[in-house]
């Protein structure tokens, strides 16, 4: 419930306009619907006693008639009016907010979560508060609306009219409530089952070679088809639910309407209406509970919404990213004093008390095993990580130029053109700058040789390109933000040895004067460097 | 998924397929909103009567016995709702499940090597909302259709007991609806395929800027790519509402004429009434009559306008039904049927086999005998198709021309053990991914499996040891870390045959050494084929082929 106060308060102060809009489009709408009805009905009847009585001639149809033809067209033009304000408001609403989210996300430490859960959770939670608008709210208040204008209206006719109404409405909203509660374990379980698809289908993809040779592949079927039950299960559970809540709805309706005939057959036995009055009431009556029928739906999505919006409030609460070192204006280049680093707070250090000063211009490698933390040092002076202890200096001698660039161990390229995966690193790069970058990598006569050049498009595994070519293509991208100092992680891995040699020659001749740090892999790297550091792993403790 | 646009029967022809043997029940549940639909018309009469009935007596007693009979039509009408609402319910999660099936089984039947597979975020989103599209198809279009069908010409025909010239009204009001929604629905259904296929490749971008979060922070374009969702989104937003404009028009032309056709047959009655009209009816047309004609017009156009909206729902699952054909009717590289003809490894051969892709020669026609035991390294520039011999070797990809045959023989299997450049990983624990190839190993093999990996200290790495939850994309696991655990793995396996493609591709050089040791080890007494271009594994396999040298030539088994 919390959640959904704060989501509506949120997409209130975003789009107030739009959403107001809506509201009074909708509930002219039911009400013009209302009146077109109650007011035919009202006409005919008094056309019909008048007709009886022999006064037809003197009876005033040409304002009732007017009236009618007025609604009709009103109807129509206000009905259309709210779905236009209402869905572009929500749309809005989700944009915004998926667009803050993802940054928000992106400030976090949210390296816990599996990357398709968090897509799961941002798409597949932002379209279920799709609904809140639509669903919830605007269904709420414009029942609310009508239910006040009802009783306001009716108080002065019929006592016990309101009376029933006011019980009808309170019963309904009960069983509406009890479907929401009801619902709710459902809806999650559809969220998770659909969650669940999402994984396993996206391991299958993944992990097909290795599942086909282990014979795998039939149990990774059978989860899913396990995952695709559970989710039908639940579905079909929220189905009954919804029946059971629409029976229990409608039954009420037809009580209200039967209470609608009689209790005004008692106003105009007590002579307290005309006939066409009462007729009014009843066709009137019947028109309004209209509103009945969206309340349901919203109850149902009520769960899932409240859901949606505890996992996105869960995302975007997670702990803030670690501070980078401070950036300051002196010698030398990097400055770390002493640190401490360990993976989580019951195991061992991966650092302990190491320090390193590299000075301007300086090119090193670091060398030791695997997992003696040479990448760990790259990423604290990246910022990536935070040491427990000690502290970083990086020193940024030149105005406008970046002081860091980092190679990640990771090579991480995007689903679109060779271009625009270069542009990540700057995004006013003309085309001979990119191309002057794919020569400093050796990589131009490749993309040259592509039928797009610059524009071929990369897919999800670097799209015709090998292992040491999405490299060199993630190489190129520091060659364009040209830092003053270069964090190299592994940065000739999957090249042979002649071609390896020339791209650190190129590089080192590009980024002359600027501070190399490489984290060494293979005797190459180590090389071209001008101081070697090798690495002790930490005393396990 | 890009395929060339296809005439839409095509799609409709799949639904048909998809729904299967619950179109039966599609139609039961049709009946039952039928029926419901008729004892509301019921129900309306016995309004009618008691209003008439307490307006010729002025007494409220007199409503009572009809309320009682609108009553009693209305539990069963509701019973009739709730009948239907279930059925066509079960008949939807019965499709959606099947088709779930359907799409994993096509998808385990492509091969891995066809790099025009789609991305896993789009297969995600395939089996995930685009199979969810069908559900209000079946819930709802089906009935409303049948509904649509029958109940407007119930509620003329009742019209017409009581007045022509009411008919006339509705009927003339009537038959506009499906001319307008001819035009107005064929444009929505072509609008709400794009935005559908929009919505999935938006999916699609937010993946994949999240998996390479790390690097948009490191080149501060977090905010950019961030305008960018923001731009895209609004981009989806405009094409949403362009397709809801569309909708939301047809719906309103509904609705206008069904207002019109109310406010008409009303007029109408009133005057007739009134005595202004005296044609149209069968004498005079009495009040509880032009009630009733009243009440009921707006249930003529009612199954109409429920039609309208569901009609949108076939659109969406049609263009569903498009992205889910892609997959299930692609002319994807199919995976070789195996038999299930497995035999202890002899030898292994290719006989004048040739592979070609899409017309062009990857690998041309070689021969080649691999004998039980021997270690083999493929050498070889990128892209000379070492990965691709690999392939036709573990029968992930069939030859086009020729055989490879294991112990002679084109249809039999060996158990191979597989070592990919980055292994994969699935969502569970580090122990449920280490008995990939064995169920339930014991204890002492466990143990041994890792010491042959030299993977001891990566385990203990882990606080929770065997339980540790390998993170997607192995995350939290280094490339090294993850080359011994794939090899501990492998050691598990009872695989004859290990292929391997660039193990140490990525790899530093002491982690490396460790990784072909473990491998090395791991082939003792098996078959190793392993594409490399890493001169220490060159240097320890019993025998090297150069791809570049392989065709033509025939390859025997080295001395």
């Amino acid at each position: 419930m919390k959640q959904i106060l704060r989501l509506t308060a949120m997409m209130w102060r975003a789009e107030k306009q739009w959403l107001l809009i809506g509201f009074a489009a909708s509930l002219l709408a039911l009400l013009s619907a209302i009146a077109l009805l109650a007011l035919s009905g009202w006409f005919i009847t008094a056309a019909g006693l008048a007709g009886a009585a022999g006064a037809g001639l003197v009876f005033d149809f040409f304002r009732p008639s007017a009236g009618i033809r007025f609604f009709a067209l009103f109807r129509t033009a206000t009905r259309y009016g709210e779905r236009i304000a209402t869905h572009d408001a929500t749309l809005r609403f989700l944009t915004a907010l998926r667009g803050n989210l993802f940054a928000s996300v992106a400030a976090k430490r949210v390296r816990s979560f599996r990357n398709s859960e968090l897509l799961q959770r941002l798409t597949g939670d932002l379209d279920a508060i799709d609904g809140l608008y639509l669903r919830v709210l605007l269904p709420t208040v414009v029942a609310a609306a009508v239910l006040l204008l009802a009783c306001a209206a009716l108080f002065r006719i019929s006592p016990p009219i309101v009376f029933a109404v006011i019980i009808v409405f309170l019963l309904a909203a009960v069983a509406l409530f009890a479907a929401g509660r009801l619902s709710r374990k459902s809806s999650r379980r559809a969220a998770l089952g659909t969650e669940a698809l999402r994984v396993r289908s996206i391991d299958l993809v993944h992990a097909h070679t290795d599942l086909l040779f282990s014979g795998g592949v039939p149990a990774q079927r059978k989860k899913l088809e396990k995952a695709a039950r559970y989710l039908a299960n639940a579905t079909l559970r929220l189905a009954s639910i919804e029946t059971a809540v629409s029976s229990v709805l409608a039954a009420l309706a037809a009580a209200l309407t039967a209470a609608f005939v009689y209790l005004s057959a008692r106003a105009l036995e007590a002579g307290d209406i005309g006939g066409p009055v009462m007729v009014m009431l009843v066709i009137g009556g019947l028109a309004a509970l209209e509103v009945f029928a969206p309340l349901r739906r919203g109850a149902l999505e009520f769960g899932r919404i409240a859901f949606s919006g505890k996992r996105i409030e869960d995302l975007v609460s997670a702990p803030a990213a670690y501070s980078a070192p401070a950036v300051v204006k002196q010698t030398p280049a990097l400055l770390i004093q002493d640190i401490t680093y360990r993976r989580g707070a019951d195991s061992g250090p991966v650092l302990e008390r190491f320090s390193l000063s590299v000075a301007k211009g300086e090119r090193i490698a670091l060398a030791g095993r695997s997992g003696s933390g040479k990448t760990t040092i790259l990423s604290l002076v990246a910022g990536l990580l935070e040491p427990e202890h000690g502290c970083i200096l990086v020193s940024s001698a030149e105005e406008g130029r970046h002081a860091l660039g980092y190679l990640t161990q990771q090579t991480e390229l995007f689903r679109s053109s060779i271009a625009e995966n270069l542009r990540v690193a700057a995004p006013e790069a003309s085309d001979a700058e990119l191309w002057k970058a794919l020569e400093v990598v050796e990589l131009d006569r490749k993309v040259r040789q592509l039928e797009a050049g610059l524009h071929w498009p990369l897919g999800e595994s670097g799209g015709g390109f090998s292992g040491g070519e999405t490299r060199r293509l993630a190489l190129a991208r520091l060659v364009l933000r040209n830092p003053e100092i270069w964090l190299l992680d592994e940065p000739t891995a999957a090249m042979d040895e002649a071609l390896a040699s020339r791209v650190l020659e190129n590089l080192t001749t590009f980024a002359r004067g600027a501070t190399l740090i490489i984290a060494a892999h293979h005797d190459r790297e180590k090389h071209c460097a001008q101081r070697v550091i090798t690495i002790a792993p930490a005393e396990q403790t | 998924m890009n395929r060339p646009e296809k005439p839409s029967t095509d799609d409709a022809r799949l639904l048909t397929t998809l729904v299967g043997e619950n179109s039966r029940a599609l139609t039961l549940g049709g009946m039952a909103s039928i029926l419901a639909a008729f004892l509301f018309i019921a129900e309306l009469a016995a309004i009618a009567l008691a209003i008439d009935s307490v307006l010729r007596t002025s007494s409220s007693e007199a409503a009572l016995h009809y309320l009682a009979l609108f009553m009693l039509l209305a539990l069963v009408r509701i019973a009739a709702d709730g009948l239907s609402s279930h059925v066509l319910a079960k008949a939807a999660e019965a499709v959606k499940l099947r088709t779930r099936t359907r799409l994993v089984d096509a998808l385990a039947e492509i091969s891995p090597v066809d790099k025009r597979r789609p991305h896993a975020g789009e297969i995600a989103s395939l089996i995930t909302s685009h199979v969810e599209a069908l559900g209000p198809y079946l819930t709802r279009y089906h009935a409303a259709r049948l509904r649509a069908a029958i109940v407007p010409l119930f509620v003329l025909a009742v019209t017409a007991c009581f007045s022509w010239a009411a008919t006339i009204v509705l009927m003339v009001a009537g038959p506009l609806i499906p001319v307008f929604m001819a035009l107005i629905g064929g444009k929505a259904r072509i609008a709400s395929e794009k935005q559908l296929q929009e919505v999935g490749s938006m999916n699609g971008a937010l993946l994949d800027r999240l998996q390479s979060l790390t690097t948009l922070k490191l080149f501060d374009a977090v905010p950019r790519a961030a305008a960018t969702l923001l731009k895209e989104g609004n981009s989806i937003r405009t094409r949403t509402m362009t397709v809801l404009r569309i909708a939301f028009l047809s719906s309103a032309v509904l609705e206008l004429f069904s207002a019109l056709g109310v406010a008409f047959v009303a007029v109408y009655v009133g005057f007739n009434l009134l005595g202004h009209v005296s044609f149209g009816a069968y004498g005079e047309l009495t009040l509880s009559a032009g009630l009733f004609v009243l009440m009921i017009a707006p249930e003529y156009f009612r199954p109409l306008r429920d039609f309208a909206a569901a009609y949108h729902e076939r659109a969406a699952a049609l263009a569903a039904c498009r992205e889910i054909g892609s997959l299930l009717e692609g002319n994807w590289i199919a995976l070789p049927q195996r038999t299930k003809n497995f035999e202890p490894l002899r030898s292994l051969q290719a006989a004048q086999a040739k592979l070609t892709i899409s017309g062009k020669t990857i690998i041309p026609a070689f021969g080649l005998c691999i004998e039980r035991g021997e270690h083999v390294a493929l050498i070889g520039q990128s892209g000379s198709g070492k990965s691709m011999l690999l392939a036709l070797f573990g029968r992930l990809i069939a030859p086009t021309e020729g055989k490879i045959l294991v112990n002679n023989d084109a249809e039999t299997n060996c158990d191979v053990a597989w070592l990919g450049q980055r292994p994969a990983f699935l969502q569970g624990s580090l122990a449920s991914n280490l008995c990939l190839y064995r169920s339930e190993p014991a204890q002492a093999e466990f143990a041994s499996a890792i010491r042959l990996a030299n993977a001891q200290r990566v385990v203990e790495k882990f606080s929770r040891g065997y339980h540790e939850i390998i993170r997607e994309n192995a995350a939290n696991v280094s490339g090294g870390e993850a080359q011994r655990l794939a090899i501990a793995r492998l050691a598990l396996s009872h695989a004859d045959l290990i292929l391997a493609d660039e193990p140490t591709e990525h790899l530093d050089d002491e982690t490396a050494q460790a990784v072909i040791d473990g491998m090395f080890s791991l082939a003792l007494g098996r078959t190793l084929i392993v594409a490399t271009h890493d001169p220490r594994i060159v240097k320890r396999a019993g025998r090297i082929i150069d791809v570049a040298t392989l065709a033509g030539g025939h390859n025997g088994a080295a001395a």
